[in-house]
């Protein structure tokens, strides 16, 4: 048996749905053939019922006419008449052997008997006085006649006692028949109606267990759209298509977390490796900081600037006087480190002073924009952020162009972002360039001299450090000639300060 | 859950089968029962009693008896008058039963010539016939199962002496029985042996009242005219048939006479035991009908093994009266 059903549940769907249904079609058409045979059959004997009323009087015409014929011959004494009474006896003696002949405890029986025996004594007197007749001897078949009519008459009278016999069992027999249909009806109605609840429950049963492996499966399906990757099928025991895609799943699954797995195993590393250059970048810049620091000593670049300052206040020098406050603000500046975080209002500060000496060296020539939102200067942003922008759209953007040289800056704020934008009027960017200067491909001269060292690649790098997310700076610009504008997108609640020297352990 | 919806499910599937089984067996069942008919049970021989009276309780004994020890000889005995819807005369069942070709017939006959006739010649048609009760002795008859009319008058004598005092001035005999030459012996046999020496001077007058008629209650209304005429009311009344008996018990209480008629009845149906209880008649003389019933068939099965038996097989009489009822009950 479990071999079988093993077998069975090796089967296909397709044919496991059409055994079933097949079995059910089988079974209800077996129930109509019964429903179909039982009130057939009810439907004949209740024919047959009245079938014995039928014989006898049959037997009782037969009869009837034997002696019709009979005195019709001794009436006329004709050929055509001998000729039918000898018809009407061999018929009528055919049905008489046809009645029972042996005495028994039965009614119906013993009046078959008697008739039997009468009838054989009625045929013996009438063949005796049909004799006597064609013998000519008046007296004794006239004597024959009278006996042979009375004992017609006694059979008669019997056949009619057989034949109301017969009526009143028939008549019993046809309302226990009809009595016995109506409880076939019923019967063949539970029967139907049994045999539909098994097929019914047969269905569900099969269906279930045919379903059920496919509702764990949409539901480990629902609980993976979720997200949730630890699902695990158990296999059903059938070799059909469900288990087949319960097993295609059961891997794909595996597959995606061993592949999620992977992604955040390679994400780390390239966080890792993103932290590690960035710390590496910092270490250079630290260092060639250092170096420059080791060459000039800050302290006294600072103090020597203020020296500066306070001769060309006694001197009346204003305008050396701001320019060499300014250069010391802005080398005071310069000179942190790039871990540290600043303030939105420090950063544009340094932007201040950083155009303002360019404009000093380029003799005014850049006209400089400012739109910004006090209320935002309290922001905490990374450092060096802004003024490498602007350096960069000086020396790429406006450098050498010969139309008036633009830059702007603009500080507003927008559904709790930041938005900073740096724009000059300069060369503008290809958008492959663009893209190599996100992607940091772009090579940068670091080593010119009217520069800070810090690429946008950095800058943007550092941002994505700071505020852990991406796309956070936007280079734009129209084509060749067409200008170019930077958008650094910050939120407003701030970020995480960058610790990445300590990450290397310096 | 899922283990109680699998139960569930097997529950209402075991169910299903049982249902459609059951079912399926009561179908067949109510088939076979419905057209089932009881099998015959087949009989050698058949045997028919031809004797008036099917009302007769006295009869209906006999036959009871005779057909319970026909079946024990594998033969079955059928009753003419009863199982027919005619009234057909005791001359058509002879030629009813000689059509018929039966096996034996057992016939109380009337004294007729005509049955006489017929038995004859069912004797000619290798038919037996034996004569119940009464005979026919000139008849070709194989045998006789009867009460002895010498006997029965005798018996008869001898109870009507217990009730003949010396006011007892007239006892009446009905005679309802075409056997006249019967009658005569049981009537002579009683009047010989009634003691009339008890009555006063001797003048016990004992009558025979012939109350057969041509039709079928004219011994009732017989019995009636007796008590319609007060002058000439008997002492003693005697019944020798048992529709007679029953008859005059009737008549008495419905003419008041208790008490001043001792009726003494013959056979002891019903309404005569429980006259008797009641003291509305005296006596009964009642012979054995099991016996004739039994002795009937053996006499008639006797013949058909040996092709002989005794021409004449007597049956006991039992005088009945309160006092053996009684007793009777008792044991």
């Amino acid at each position: 048996m479990k071999n079988l059903l093993s077998k069975f549940g090796n089967l296909s769907i397709q044919t496991k749905l059409t055994t079933l249904f097949l079995c059910i079609a089988l079974n209800i058409f077996a129930m109509d053939i019964f429903v179909c045979f039982k009130v057939n059959n009810s439907i004949y004997e209740i024919n047959q019922v009245y079938s014995s009323n039928v014989d006898t009087n049959q037997l009782n015409d037969t009869l009837n006419e034997m002696q019709s014929n009979l005195f019709d011959y001794l009436s006329t004494r004709s050929s055509s008449a001998l000729e039918s009474y000898y018809g009407s006896e061999e018929k009528y003696n055919d049905y008489v052997l046809e009645l029972n002949d042996s005495a028994t405890d039965n009614e119906v029986l013993n009046l078959e008997r008697d008739i039997h025996y009468m009838s054989q004594t009625y045929i013996e007197s009438a063949d005796k006085t049909i004799q006597e007749k064609r013998g000519g001897d008046i007296e004794k078949y006239k004597t024959l006649y009278e006996k042979t009519n009375q004992t017609k008459q006694y059979i008669t009278e019997n056949i009619n006692n057989l034949n109301n016999l017969h009526f009143k069992q028939n008549a019993m027999q046809y309302t226990i028949l009809l009595g016995e249909l109506k409880r076939i009806e019923w019967i063949s109605f539970g029967i139907v109606l049994s045999a539909a609840a098994i097929s019914l429950i047969f269905i569900y049963m099969f269906t279930g267990n045919l379903i059920a492996p496919l509702i764990r499966l949409s539901e480990s399906a629902r609980k993976v759209a979720g997200g949730d990757f630890s699902v695990q099928i158990e296999i059903p025991s059938s070799k059909d298509e469900i288990a087949s895609v319960t097993v295609a799943f059961n891997r794909m699954i595996i597959s995606i977390r061993e592949y999620i797995g992977q992604i955040k195993l390679n994400m780390e590393k390239e966080k890792e490796m993103q932290e590690r250059e960035l710390l590496m970048e910092t270490h250079l810049k630290d260092a060639q900081l250092k170096y420059l620091q080791a060459q000039i000593n800050p302290h006294f670049l600072f103090n020597s600037l203020n020296a500066g300052v306070q001769l060309a206040e006694m001197e009346d020098a204003e305008k050396t006087c701001l320019f060499l406050e300014r250069m010391a603000d802005f080398f005071r500046y310069n000179v942190r480190k790039m871990e540290e975080e600043t303030t939105l209002g420090e950063e544009v500060e340094a932007v201040d002073n950083y155009i303002y000496i360019m404009n000093v060296r380029f003799s005014g020539e850049i006209q400089y924009e400012r739109k910004v939102d006090n209320s935002l200067f309290a922001a905490k942003v990374p450092s060096m952020i802004l003024q490498p922008l602007v350096e960069n759209a000086l020396n790429y953007g406006i450098h050498d162009i010969e139309w008036e040289k633009k830059i702007s800056l603009e500080v507003k704020c927008r559904k709790n972002t930041i938005i900073l934008t740096v724009a000059d009027n300069g060369v503008g960017m290809t958008k492959e360039r663009i893209r190599e200067v996100l992607r940091g491909k772009a090579k940068e001269k670091t080593n010119e001299k009217d520069s800070t060292g810090i690429g946008i690649d950095n800058v943007k790098s550092r941002l994505e450090l700071y505020y852990k997310r991406e796309n956070l700076l936007l280079i734009e610009s129209d084509g060749m000639n067409k200008g170019t504008k930077i958008t650094i997108y910050i939120p407003l609640t701030g970020g995480e300060k960058q610790d990445v020297s300590n990450t290397f352990g310096r | 859950m899922k283990r109680k919806r699998k139960y569930v499910s097997m529950g209402v599937l075991l169910t299903g089968f049982l249902l459609i089984t059951l079912f399926l067996f009561y179908s067949f069942n109510l088939q076979q029962s419905a057209v089932k008919s009881i099998i015959p049970k087949h009989y050698e021989k058949e045997y028919v009693m031809i004797a008036e009276g099917e009302d007769s309780q006295f009869w209906q004994n006999v036959y009871k008896s005779g057909q319970k020890e026909a079946i024990k000889n594998d033969a079955y005995l059928k009753w003419m008058e009863k199982d027919s819807s005619e009234a057909y005369s005791m001359e058509d069942y002879m030629k009813i039963a000689i059509a018929s070709k039966v096996d034996g017939i057992f016939i109380h006959p009337d004294g007729s010539t005509t049955v006489r006739e017929l038995i004859n010649q069912a004797q000619e048609e290798k038919i037996p016939v034996i004569t119940l009760v009464d005979d026919d002795t000139q008849s070709d008859r194989i045998s006789c199962i009867g009460l002895n009319a010498y006997q029965m008058g005798q018996e008869y004598a001898d109870e009507i002496n217990q009730y003949v005092t010396d006011k007892t001035k007239h006892v009446e005999v009905l005679l309802d029985e075409k056997d006249t030459a019967n009658n005569d012996i049981i009537f002579n046999q009683m009047k010989s042996n009634i003691h009339t020496s008890k009555s006063e001077e001797g003048t016990l007058s004992i009558t025979a009242l012939d109350i057969a008629g041509q039709n079928t209650f004219d011994s009732e209304e017989g019995i009636r005219n007796v008590f319609i005429d007060n002058k000439n009311l008997p002492d003693i009344l005697v019944c020798l048939s048992d529709t007679d008996t029953q008859a005059a018990c009737q008549a008495i209480v419905d003419y008041n006479q208790v008490g001043n008629i001792s009726i003494i009845g013959y056979y002891l149906s019903d309404t005569v035991k429980n006259a008797i209880n009641k003291g509305i008649i005296q006596s009964a003389i009642v012979p054995d009908t099991d016996q004739i019933g039994k002795q009937a068939i053996d006499a008639m099965s006797e013949y058909s093994k040996n092709g002989n038996v005794s021409e004449y097989t007597s049956i006991t009489l039992n005088v009945v009266t309160k006092d053996t009822i009684r007793h009777d009950t008792e044991n």
